[in-house]
């Protein structure tokens, strides 16, 4: 058996070159019809997504699989392109190494963001679309079946999905405990300065779905600029306490030598607003929000070293996440392998022999009818219930023997002792006689 | 038979299990400890159920007839609300807070003992155990406003520290809890308001029946009414500025308390005629000094056959001796 991947992902490849040689729905079904005609008797799966794009390549026989260089042409070309200058961006992995690394894919460790969910669905679908077109066989089923049943197993046993690692996403976490999710349409976020960082959390902060978004800034022409962008409400920066009073969230992230909003300025902000909890996330340098604010009732105040302690922390926590998936990841590629030399060494013998005890039995059934006649159909029924009991009480032990020991490597000598006993005949024995 | 076998201390026990494995998370990381966890309480649950519904069916009288039986029913009903939210919304450290409160109403049932219920007789049939159901089911709603409150004041210590909470004590929003807290004052002060008038009711029945040892001075009314007060207070300022959030929070707890000393408090300081009417409970023995009989706040009517006769005329006679030795009226 031969398996053999090629590709590149965020980390070997800039964006100029992924995005050369990505695929989309369309194409993805030209370059498999394209593979099918050139390696007919190679098995195939392309998966592109927008951070990486792998062709993994299989058979039962290593002579037909295309080598590393072959299938990076072979990618290219799909393009119009030569291989050349993609060539030193491009991975590729042989056998047990293909294997770790798609189970590393779909269980999210090799993604941009580790944990996320989105790729075991697009493992999934590139599964799909290639069985689908008839590129897959029992190899390539075996393993993305198997992909998939990992990727799932890492997302249930360990936190890797749970832990934020941006300090944005830790802002909008902190929401979330503030604010009940399905209130976030009813919330105002007002937005102070117009910062990259900012710009960065409102992103975060926009997948909440909020009521409303004031953006103000002492340039009123970047606050239109800012409202335009996100979808909102620009507000002149000369009336902020209104502005303060009226939100539920605050993002500021001006660039202001001293801090905007002292303590005694902001309980008269809660005074107004009916001492309802205000959220407020200052990313600035120097702080807007004089630290004492954060002490008035019902007032939370996180600045930039605030989220990046707790991002530090669940940074931290994923990598010991991490860990306990690499640990299922190597648990599962040994398993994987064992299962899949068991299949190749002994799941023929095992299939002949199931063949012709099934035969047999069916044959000695068919002779015990005719001389019995007078039997009901419940006692046909009963009495070949009970044959079949038989064969796989029979049969049990010498098959579990032949897998135990097939997962260490070819059990030539119990394979070979088998056929004897049991008299069976593979297609391997005929081929050997006619030979 | 295997229901009979079934104590207290069984589903106590399951439920104490459920609480140890929930806080542990504190300090032991393990797969199992969730579903050791859910586990032990559903098993509590299975147990708890059961109990009821043997001391409900086989003695063919509803479970809110004594105090005893309304605690646990209390509990009970608290065990499988948190079974369910648990269900739902498995992440959140809800155990830690929920299963002390069915541990100790629980406690407080085996500390009370075990009444000798009789059959009502005449109108208390009906309004008596409708005073008793409601009150408790107000009890219910008081204990779910102060189990808000109680998150609430720890989802919000521990976001005025800006800390993310630790894997699997995770809580609801403060929006959601301050919600929750509001609207549980809203349901605990009507359905006072409407067990305290039914009992007010049976009291005044029984008092034109001629009943003397009924005082509206007793330790019961006046806590109950009290409690009732607080809560009008509390929903009628629910929404004022000054006391949104941790305030408020803080005057459920207060208001959870008095409901504690209302069931138990009272029963353990005073003499009170809501217990008077009931026959000593086979643990008083061991505990001499004081009278353990009803406890809750259902007490007029579930409690209302002294001696027999169907009504509250033979109070007097069922006074405890140490209750007279002291020279209480």
């Amino acid at each position: 058996m031969r398996l053999v991947l090629v590709g590149c992902n965020h980390r070997s490849a800039p964006v100029a070159v992924r995005e050369r040689l990505a695929f989309d729905a369309r194409t993805v079904g030209t370059a498999l019809a394209a593979f099918a005609d050139r390696y007919p008797e190679v098995e195939a799966v392309l998966l592109s997504t927008c951070n990486r794009v792998e062709l993994y390549a299989a058979s039962e026989q290593p002579g037909l699989v295309p080598d590393a260089d072959q299938l990076a042409a072979f990618l290219a070309g799909c393009h119009g392109a030569d291989a050349s200058p993609f060539r030193p961006h491009l991975y590729d992995k042989i056998d047990r190494d293909a294997v770790r690394h798609l189970f590393t894919v779909s269980g999210s460790l090799d993604s941009m963001v580790p944990g996320e969910s989105q790729i075991l669905g697009q493992v999934k679908d590139a599964h799909r679309v290639a069985r689908e077109r008839g590129l897959t066989g029992p190899l390539m089923n075996t393993l993305f079946n198997r992909a998939i049943a990992v990727g799932k197993q890492i997302h249930s046993a360990t936190q890797i999905a749970q832990k934020k690692v941006s300090v944005s996403s830790v802002a909008v976490q902190f929401a979330c405990e503030i604010f009940e999710a399905s209130q976030f349409p009813h919330k105002t976020v007002l937005v102070i300065g117009a910062g990259k960082m900012g710009e960065l959390t409102l992103e975060y902060l926009c997948a909440l779905h909020p009521g409303r978004i004031l953006i103000t800034n002492r340039s009123p022409g970047k606050a239109a600029e800012a409202a335009l962008r996100w979808n909102g409400q620009p507000v002149p920066f000369e009336r902020l306490d209104d502005w303060l009073a009226a939100s539920d969230l605050v993002l500021s992230t001006t660039g202001s030598p001293e801090p905007l909003v002292g303590r005694q300025r902001f309980a008269e902000v809660m005074r107004r607003r009916g001492n309802q909890p205000v959220f407020i996330i200052d990313i600035a340098v120097p702080r807007d929000f004089a630290p004492d604010v954060g002490d008035l009732e019902n007032v939370y105040l996180y600045n930039i070293d605030d989220l990046e302690r707790e991002r530090a922390k669940n940074l931290r926590a994923r990598e010991q996440e991490v860990l306990k998936a690499q640990a299922i990841i190597d648990r599962q590629v040994v398993v994987f392998l064992k299962d899949l030399e068991h299949q190749r060494h002994s799941g023929p013998v095992i299939s002949q022999l199931r063949r012709e005890w099934d035969a047999r039995r069916e044959a000695e059934l068919a002779r015990l009818y005719a001389e019995r006649p007078g039997l009901t159909p419940e006692d046909r029924a009963a009495v070949a219930h009970a044959f079949e009991r038989f064969q796989n009480k029979l049969l049990h032990s010498p098959i579990s023997a032949l897998r135990s020991a097939a997962a260490d490597g070819a059990p030539h000598g119990l394979l070979d002792a088998l056929k004897r006993l049991f008299g069976v005949s593979t297609k391997d024995d005929e081929g050997t006689l006619a030979s | 038979m295997l229901v009979e076998g079934v104590k207290l201390f069984c589903f106590g026990a399951s439920y104490a299990a459920a609480l140890a494995a929930e806080a542990s998370a504190c300090c032991v990381e393990s797969r199992w400890r969730r579903p050791l966890s859910r586990g032990c309480a559903a098993a509590g649950g299975a147990a708890h159920t059961h109990y009821l519904a043997y001391r409900s069916l086989g003695r063919d009288v509803i479970p809110l007839s004594t105090g005893f039986d309304s605690l646990l029913v209390v509990a009970w009903v608290l065990a499988v609300a948190y079974l369910f939210l648990q269900w739902h919304y498995p992440t959140v450290g809800l155990g830690v807070f929920v299963l002390p409160v069915v541990l100790g109403l629980i406690g407080f049932a085996w500390f009370l003992g075990e009444d000798n219920r009789r059959t009502l007789e005449g109108w208390t049939q009906v309004w008596g155990p409708a005073h008793g159901a409601v009150l408790a089911a107000g009890a219910l709603a008081v204990a779910a406003a102060f189990l808000a409150g109680l998150m609430y004041l720890v989802q919000a210590a521990r976001l005025k520290a800006k800390h993310l909470a630790a894997d699997g004590m995770d809580l609801p929003s403060l929006e959601l809890l301050d919600r929750v807290n509001r609207t549980a004052l809203a349901f605990a002060f009507l359905l006072l308001t409407l067990g305290l008038g039914v009992g007010f009711l049976l009291a005044a029945g029984e008092l034109r029946r001629g009943n003397a040892a009924i005082r509206w001075s007793d330790p019961k009314i006046v806590s109950a009414v009290t409690l009732w007060v607080m809560l009008g207070v509390l929903v009628l300022v629910r929404r004022e500025p000054r006391l949104r959030g941790r305030r408020l929070a803080i005057l459920t707890i207060v208001a959870f308390a008095l409901l504690l000393f209302t069931i138990v408090g009272v029963h353990l300081l005073f003499s009170s005629w809501h217990e008077a009417v009931t026959e000593r409970p086979r643990r008083t023995a061991a505990r001499p000094r004081f009278y353990s009989g009803s406890l809750s706040l259902a007490s007029p009517g579930s409690c209302a056959t002294a001696g027999g006769s169907g009504t509250l005329a033979n109070v007097a006679d069922a006074r405890p001796e140490w209750l007279a030795s002291r020279g209480r009226p």
